[in-house]
């Protein structure tokens, strides 16, 4: 009798045991779930604050209605974004009314300007001065906010702990974000009488569809090796060459080669016409040795040898010790922006590292370049008047009903802040704006 | 012949550091937009010296920079490019001073400048692919880190690239953190392995593909054929394979 007892507690033990672990997992699971909500919710509201940043820049710049009144809308449907993504933060334990306040005041202001007729009621001196202020202050809560994200990043904060100890009713452990949230609030409750935009962060121009029209003969996989072997600066054994699966657009090779220092290389080639499409090679680089000059000089010397022809750097930068250059096809004295490849070298010895050149293949064409119907002097004429132009060329770029037209394009600044704009050639259309960022600053934690 | 040498080099030592003297602290480089470091503080502090800079002085040659650097060119007649070469920098040391001890500590101390007319000085800046911050890319090297810390450098590539090409398409969200904490949509980020510290390959990886590299050949999605639970996945059209997963469309 007694070791029929002890034998029933003791599977009563096992099954409480395994009920427990089971309720823990199950606990643990909805934990990360709400976690993964919370930061969902926090990070949306950093970046919707930048855009709108960033878009009421443009709308500052702005000259022509049709562009402007999308761009108040948009901002008008960020801040209601952003402040739905506040409502889901588990804020509770402190007043967070006056960011919100500044982010609806901001709202109606840009709705109400949106929706008028601007062609018959253009934006009045104090309004622009509005805009103005509203572009200043997104900027002060863009800083505190980046500041609280990079303290949520780096000492991997859990949002969860700061609402369990909301519900607690105690002040949360650690203050940074409870610190830099408040700053927030006092900064917002600064703004007087409520001075406050979609963008996807990536462009991607045509579908993979567009190589199907490139010609040439199917290359072997041997063809594919060696052609591989002359892109890589380096003395490279080739490991592995593969072909693509059934699903891809147009069928290619992967060629995959180890460098003799470690280094790993991989490179996609067409198998129609052996088109070099992309490649890189992972070697972290020593101590730049050469400017980003030279090796933009360099970059141009390994385009030039691969044939493509009449390439010139339209945008270059430094990580680190590594360089990356944008070069464009140029006809004549006009740039063809569709016709871009980017291009990584090393700053210790100056080799490329990695070319990318799909955008260009799908984009690559006989073209001609016909005349303009305006001048330049007409075309600038478009720009807003408070923007002084520093720099004027003629380029080619696809526009948002994805059609390549000339344009004149203009590198412009207004005091606080550069762009660059784009106006049709032919009907004098603002085709495209955007704002050149600046360096990001480091944020003190 | 130990001694030989090491008088030779004893002897190019001093010669560096005096020639470096002579031409003031400019290196011989020519500084160009996107560059970073020393030589780009200097040019900064230079501009701003003779009144044609007035943003922060960062070490960052970016589009404000850019244009101080090309108004100094129109009103000393200089060919107007942009880039500080040669003739351009003995300009600049002839029309301003440079104290370079003086300068680099104010940036340490992130403080304002009064010796250059007052403008404000930051510790540190860093170039970011335009619209990225700093912090999305250390979200998605999170990301990449937690999915695919095991595969070879393509594969985090491949991964980074799959998230920018959801961001771009329409039936995704089109942010970073919308795309990475969709419910469902990544294992790292439904098990916690999202929180485990990122190393600098998934870094890179994430910095090739916000500059434009994918080797996927535009694909949205990517799974291990070994571990798939769902039947759904095996359905999509298959590109291509690296590593462990294979992408699809």
């Amino acid at each position: 009798m007694r070791s029929f007892i002890t034998a029933a507690l003791a599977v009563l033990l096992v099954a409480t045991g395994i009920w427990g672990y089971m309720q823990y997992q199950q606990k643990k699971a909805l934990m990360i779930e709400a976690e993964n909500g919370y930061q969902q919710a926090f990070h949306e509201l950093v970046y919707q604050v930048d855009v709108i940043h960033d878009k009421t820049g443009e709308a500052l710049a702005m000259n022509s209605k049709s562009n402007l009144t999308p761009a108040l809308t948009d901002v008008w449907r960020l801040t209601s974004e952003a402040h739905n993504a506040i409502s889901r933060l588990p804020l509770g334990f402190m007043p967070f009314s006056k960011t919100e306040e500044f982010l609806g005041a901001s709202g109606d202001f840009m709705y109400k300007t949106a929706v008028r007729d601007l062609d018959s009621e253009p934006l009045t001196e104090k309004e622009y001065e509005r805009l103005e202020s509203l572009y200043k202050q997104s900027a002060d809560l863009q800083k505190e906010l980046r500041g609280v994200q990079q303290t949520v990043l780096e000492k991997n904060l859990q949002w969860i702990d700061v609402a369990h100890a909301t519900a607690n009713g105690e002040e949360p452990k650690d203050n940074t974000v409870v610190d830099g949230f408040n700053t927030i609030e006092r900064k917002s409750s600064e703004f007087s009488e409520a001075d406050v935009f979609n963008a996807a962060q990536v462009q991607k121009s045509v579908s993979d569809d567009a190589l199907k029209r490139l010609k040439g003969k199917a290359i072997s996989k041997k063809e594919a090796a060696s052609i591989a072997k002359s892109y890589f600066n380096m003395d490279a054994e080739v490991t592995s060459v593969e072909q693509s699966l059934k699903g891809a657009d147009v069928p290619f090779y992967t060629v995959v080669v180890d460098g003799q220092d470690g280094e790993e290389g991989s490179m996609d080639i067409m198998k129609k016409g052996g088109y070099p499409l992309t490649f890189t090679v992972n070697k972290t680089p020593g101590k730049s040795r050469i400017s980003l000059y030279e090796a933009s000089v360099k970059a141009a010397a390994f385009l030039k040898k691969h044939e493509f022809e009449n390439m010139v750097v339209t945008e270059s930068a430094q990580y680190d010790h590594t360089g990356v250059f944008t070069f464009t096809k140029k006809i004549g004295d006009t740039l063809i922006y569709p016709e871009s490849v980017v291009v990584k070298t090393a700053l210790d010895t100056g080799d490329v590292m990695g070319l990318e050149a799909q955008n260009y293949w799908k984009n690559t064409k006989e073209r001609k370049v016909k005349k303009p119907s305006l001048t330049e002097e007409k075309a600038k004429k478009e720009l807003h008047p408070k923007l002084t132009v520093l720099e004027t060329h003629k380029a080619v770029v696809t526009n948002e009903e994805m059609k390549d037209v000339l344009c004149y394009e203009f590198l412009a600044e207004n005091g606080t802040a550069s762009y660059r704009i784009f106006i049709n050639a032919d009907t004098g259309k603002e085709e495209r704006i955007e704002k050149l960022a600046e360096a990001e600053a480091g944020y003190e934690v | 012949m130990q001694k030989w040498k090491k008088g030779i080099a004893l002897l190019l030592t001093l010669m560096l550091l005096l020639t470096a003297q002579q031409t003031g602290a400019f290196s011989n480089q020519i500084i160009q937009r996107g560059a970073e470091g020393d030589d780009v503080i200097e040019l900064q502090a230079r501009l701003q010296y003779t009144g044609y800079y007035r943003n922060q002085i960062d070490g960052v040659f970016g589009w404000s920079t850019y244009s101080a650097l090309r108004n100094f060119q129109e009103s000393f007649g200089l060919p107007v490019d942009g880039i500080a070469g040669a003739s351009t920098k003995r300009k600049l040391e002839q029309a301003s001073k440079y104290d370079e001890a003086h300068v680099k500590s104010q940036i340490r101390k992130g403080r304002a400048f009064t010796y250059y007319g007052g403008a404000k000085t930051t510790a540190k800046s860093v170039n970011t692919p335009a619209g990225f911050s700093q912090n999305d890319i250390q979200l998605m090297a999170n990301a990449v880190y937690g999915e695919a810390r095991g595969e070879p450098y393509q594969g985090q590539v491949a991964v980074a690239a799959v998230i920018l090409n959801r961001i771009a398409s329409e039936s995704f969200p089109n942010t970073a953190s919308g795309v990475i904490f969709e419910p469902g949509a990544f294992t790292a980020v439904a098990d916690g392995q999202i929180w485990l510290t990122p190393n600098e390959k998934a870094k890179k990886a994430v910095l090739d593909a916000i500059n434009g590299w994918d080797p996927t050949g535009e694909a949205l999605y990517y799974f291990n054929p070994d571990t798939a639970t769902s039947g759904w996945i095996w359905s999509r059209p298959q590109i291509k394979r690296i590593g462990k997963h294979i992408f699809c469309e």
